[in-house]
């Protein structure tokens, strides 16, 4: 008779499990629990004495950190701020207290792995294998989750009793730490099941979240320095940057791609456990194929280090053989010493070589084909005759409208120009880049590393500085190319040589926040009349505010949005961009001034808050790319053809009959004004 | 029942259990004997499920024993070193092992909690190495196993504990038919306590039998002549294990009965002849001479 046990027992078992942890790491959740409680009686404390103290200090930095609109200190009132700051504060304390102890936690329930006598004592309970593997899991999750919710609760009701809502930032800390939490144990519990001692999985865990995503930015930073201009999303801003690298999924991107990654970790748990040998606990490692890995990847990455190092010192005269002695005196002593820690001892190193003879051979075939180029990519310039259409795009100011992936952006202007005076202008600039960077970098080598740094910074809060060409050609085939001129001190100004390019009707209608964005994104919305003067007197805001007469700023602004679209639609004479041209430092002059204040009548900055095109979380394989809108303003100089657009700002009261500046408009901010500007919005902004 | 059948398990190259075939009645108890490294602890750690066989197959009533909660639940194993966290007591243990082991009785629990002389709420890691094997004990017996898995258990227990041990032990398998496999190199406990006994050694299975077939099927002789009889062979028709001559006295360990050997040893007309039953001990050593593991070789 076949004796088999119920679900209903399996669950017994598994829950006394974990009430049985529970009791042994009561310890350890006392230590959090008291860390973290003294951390938000602290951070409290400091928040509201450091009001008390200071009514002037305000805490815009940490709430602008926080993700949160600058205009709470608007809209909000002053007193909810510092509970704010200790919302934020007080959060991520316990976020990273979490991690820590998350790691913790998942080291101590896995090690029944890796202990002989434990080996006895669990291996002979009567619990399924399967049963414990997952059971120690969920223990090792609801040890990190359960204390973490508890603590933002506390938060959030401390909050609370000060009237302040939950921020957005501290409910998405907790769906982080889930993320996070999951991804971890699933990929630690993996190793432990692999590695035969503790020593060995953490070893491996802690190499794989530093190697691989180093690795990564390297062969990224290698492509970009030799292929100029290829633009790899795919290795620069997706799930694969940090594949291997479960504590980034922490940073709550690519959710769909760390979901997969558990189930996929959990499932070959649950497979290998199944397999794995109790008589393994002390050895080594139990299966082999992740240290072969982890060898391989700390021997590229030490490889790949002194290879470009060595090549950008320009050792032996030419930077190949440089890479070439670089990366084989680096990868070699790598495999070795890792070899002995891994195995303690030599056993099975000569056997082992060969991955590391593949390695080698792979990638100097790789750096040989990046450096000679043999498919002529760099050299690449078309003929005006050979384009059938043509576009570029300022990465810097283009609005995202459908949160397309650069290269899918790239690809869609390869169709934005057809004429051949635009076609001409779109390759002069690209010449003009290309013979830049073709003079500038006299090594490929040596741009790996800024490159490298670049790959380091998370490009989501930087200011950017990327152009993309595109380009059609007449045998159907799309070129395009994406440039970053932050590695260089001088590039060429594309603005100056594509300035009919960017300033045209196609280019606004295409890539401007004031044609693509709802109003109600358009936050800071503000007016300045230049009409017939040689400063700006007096700003307007479009915006609610305690004054009288701006209950229906929504409604205004979404009237001169609509005005404005429908005369830039209109603007067959490209008046706009010659109004802008008139105000353009460059082609100043002075006649051109005088001419200038008589066409222009005003200036209308909009921007998005930048906080508004972050998403704490992310989902897919790449991370959003809506952010690449990072020049966050737009200015336009409203030249006196534009009717509809004066018509509305005279009937909304900010003009007056003349042109001019209406000063008694509920709009108008005083020169004090506590509003919160964007970066690129001035208020009362002289123009000489 | 426990059937053992072609069980063999190995360590990369060493083969510590060697295509071995046992049956282990219900009831019984079974002492695994054997040199160092014979496989004794192996045997056990495959019967209590820890190890998986690499071939071969343990059943226990029919049913396979590896990964299978319920057979499990009805065994318990305790190792040469038993496992305790650093915060551990019998009491937080019993904790554990109340919902784990469905035969766990609170009244046994209490009973033997109060019949070793241990504190139920001390750190078990902090007691000598024989208070540690009292505490394992008290939490074993406290499951009531159906089956019983020991290894060196008398290790570190102090007289009276191994006598009050031995007995505890007997009165389960008379009353409720307790199936005990202890491992142990302390033959003369083993002699007391088992009713079978399997001798390893290399991994395989040397002898398997009843100890009072075992001890009555070898004999202890010792035979004294004033003159050594020049006869070439003189010991031929008799099943000798063992010889060892000290002038004219002969220490011979014999296979068989008295019937068998007295005839052919008094034709040759010695002074002296004494026949005695072997030790447990007695006959480990000299089948170990007989497997070719004897002081003489190893020396």
């Amino acid at each position: 008779m076949t004796q088999t046990t119920s679900s209903k027992n399996k669950l017994k078992s598994a829950f006394s499990l974990f009430k049985w942890e529970l009791k042994y790491c009561s310890g350890t959740l006392a230590v959090y629990a008291i860390l973290a409680a003294v951390f938000i009686i602290v951070v409290l404390t400091l928040t509201l004495l450091t009001n008390i103290l200071n009514t002037n200090s305000d805490y815009s930095d940490v709430v602008n950190m926080a993700g949160y609109a600058g205009n709470l200190l608007q809209d909000t009132g002053k007193a909810n701020v510092p509970i704010v700051a200790f919302q934020f504060i007080s959060s991520q304390i316990i976020y990273y207290l979490t991690i820590v102890f998350t790691i913790i936690y998942t080291i101590r329930v896995f090690s029944y792995l890796h202990n002989k006598r434990k080996a006895d004592l669990y291996g002979s309970m009567p619990i399924g294998r399967i049963s414990m593997y997952f059971t120690r899991c969920i223990t090792a999750l609801a040890f990190t989750l359960i204390p973490a919710l508890f603590f933002l609760g506390i938060i959030s009701i401390v909050s609370l009793c000060f009237g302040q809502p939950l921020i957005n930032e501290t409910s998405m800390i907790y769906l982080r730490l889930i993320m996070g939490s999951v991804a971890c144990i699933s990929a630690y519990g993996l190793l432990a099941i692999c590695c035969g001692t503790t020593l060995n999985t953490v070893f491996m865990f802690i190499i794989t979240c530093i190697a691989y995503p180093v690795s990564t930015m390297f062969i990224n930073s290698i492509i970009k320095s030799f292929f100029i201009g290829f633009y790899n999303d795919f290795l620069s801003n997706s799930f694969f940057k940090d594949a291997l690298n479960p504590l980034a999924a922490y940073n709550g991107r690519n959710i769909v791609y760390w979901i997969v990654f558990s189930i996929i970790c959990i499932c070959a748990g649950a497979l290998l456990i199944k397999r794995r040998k109790f008589e393994y606990a002390q050895s080594s490692f139990a299966i082999f194929l992740p240290c072969h890995i982890v060898k391989i990847l700390i021997s590229f990455l030490v490889g790949i280090f002194l290879g470009c190092l060595f090549g950008s010192l320009n050792v032996f005269g030419y930077g190949y053989l440089g890479f070439l002695f670089g990366f084989v005196l680096g990868s070699v002593p790598a495999f070795v010493i890792s070899h002995l820690i891994f195995y303690k001892g030599f056993e099975k190193l000569i056997k082992s070589s060969i991955m590391l003879a593949g390695l080698i051979v792979v990638v100097s075939a790789f750096i040989a084909v990046c450096n000679f180029d043999p498919f002529g990519y760099n050299n690449f310039i078309p003929k005006v005759d050979d384009v059938k259409s043509a576009g570029y795009i300022n990465l810097n100011s283009v609005y995202n409208k459908n949160n397309d992936r650069i290269d899918k952006l790239a690809k869609n202007a390869a169709g934005d120009f057809e004429d051949n005076e635009s076609i001409s202008e779109i390759i002069v600039g690209y010449n003009a880049y290309c013979n830049y960077v073709k003079t500038g970098s006299s090594d490929k080598f040596s741009s790996i590393w800024p490159n490298f740094i670049l790959s380091a910074v998370d490009l989501a809060n930087t200011d950017n500085m990327d152009y993309c060409f595109a380009y059609k050609l007449n045998n159907g085939k799309i070129v395009t190319r994406v440039y970053s001129a932050k590695i260089y001190d001088y590039y060429p100004s594309m603005d100056s040589l594509l300035y009919n390019i960017t300033s045209s009707k196609t280019y606004i209608e295409k890539y401007s926040a004031i044609m693509n964005a709802d109003a109600a994104s358009l936050e800071n919305f503000v007016i300045e009349p230049l009409y017939n003067s040689n400063y700006t007197e007096s700003s307007f805001a479009i915006k609610k505010s305690k004054k009288e007469g701006t209950e229906n700023a929504d409604e205004d602004k979404e009237k001169i949005i609509e005005a404005l679209r429908k005369d830039i639609e209109a603007d067959l004479g490209k008046d706009l961009a010659e109004s802008k041209k008139l105000y353009s430092a460059d082609i100043y002059s002075e006649d051109e001034y005088y001419n200038a204040k008589n066409t222009v009548v005003c200036l209308i900055s909009v921007s998005i808050p930048k906080e508004s095109l972050q998403n704490d979380l992310s989902f897919g394989l790449f991370y959003p790319t809506n952010q690449i809108f990072y020049d966050n303003s737009e200015d336009y100089f409203i030249p006196l053809s534009y009717k509809n657009t004066i018509r509305v700002l005279k009937e909304i009261g900010v003009l007056c009959e003349d042109n001019t500046a209406n000063k008694s408009c509920p709009y108008k901010q005083d020169s004090n004004s506590d509003v919160i500007y964007e970066s690129g919005v001035t208020s009362g902004k002289i123009y000489y | 029942m426990i059937e053992i059948q072609n069980l063999t398990k190995r360590f990369d190259k060493v083969v510590a259990v060697d295509n071995i075939s046992l049956s282990i009645p219900e009831g019984s108890v079974l002492g695994l004997v054997g040199s160092n490294g014979s496989g004794k602890s192996t045997l056990l750690r495959v019967l209590s499920g820890v190890y998986q066989p690499d071939n071969g197959e343990v059943t226990i009533n029919s049913a396979p024993l590896f990964d299978n909660p319920a057979v499990k639940g009805e065994c318990y194993f305790v190792p040469d070193f038993p496992f305790f966290y650093n915060n551990s007591t019998i009491n937080n243990v019993a904790f554990l092992y109340r919902n784990l082991y469905p035969n766990w009785d609170e009244n046994q629990f209490v009973h033997y909690c109060t019949l070793f002389p241990i504190d139920t709420n001390a750190k078990i890691i902090n007691m000598s190495k024989g208070m540690q094997r009292q505490a394992a004990l008290i939490l074993a017996l406290s499951t009531c196993p159906k089956y019983l898995f020991l290894d060196e258990i008398f290790d570190g227990l102090d007289p009276v504990v191994r006598q009050m041990l031995k007995k505890i032990i007997v009165d389960h398998v008379a009353e409720y038919n307790l199936t005990v496999v202890i491992a142990s190199h302390n033959l003369r406990e083993l002699e007391d306590l088992c009713d079978r006994v399997c001798l390893m050694h290399k991994g395989k299975v040397l002898i398997e039998r009843e100890i009072d077939s075992l001890k009555t099927g070898l004999r202890k002789v010792q035979v004294a002549f004033t003159e050594v009889p020049d006869v070439p062979n003189m010991f031929d028709g008799i099943n000798i294990v063992n010889i060892q001559r000290n002038g004219n006295v002969f220490n011979i360990t014999i296979r068989g009965t008295e019937k068998e050997f007295l005839p052919k040893l008094n034709a040759l007309k010695p002074a002296y002849i004494s026949a005695l039953p072997l030790t447990l001990e007695e006959i480990f050593i000299s089948e170990m001479g007989a497997a070719g593991y004897d002081t003489n070789n190893i020396v």
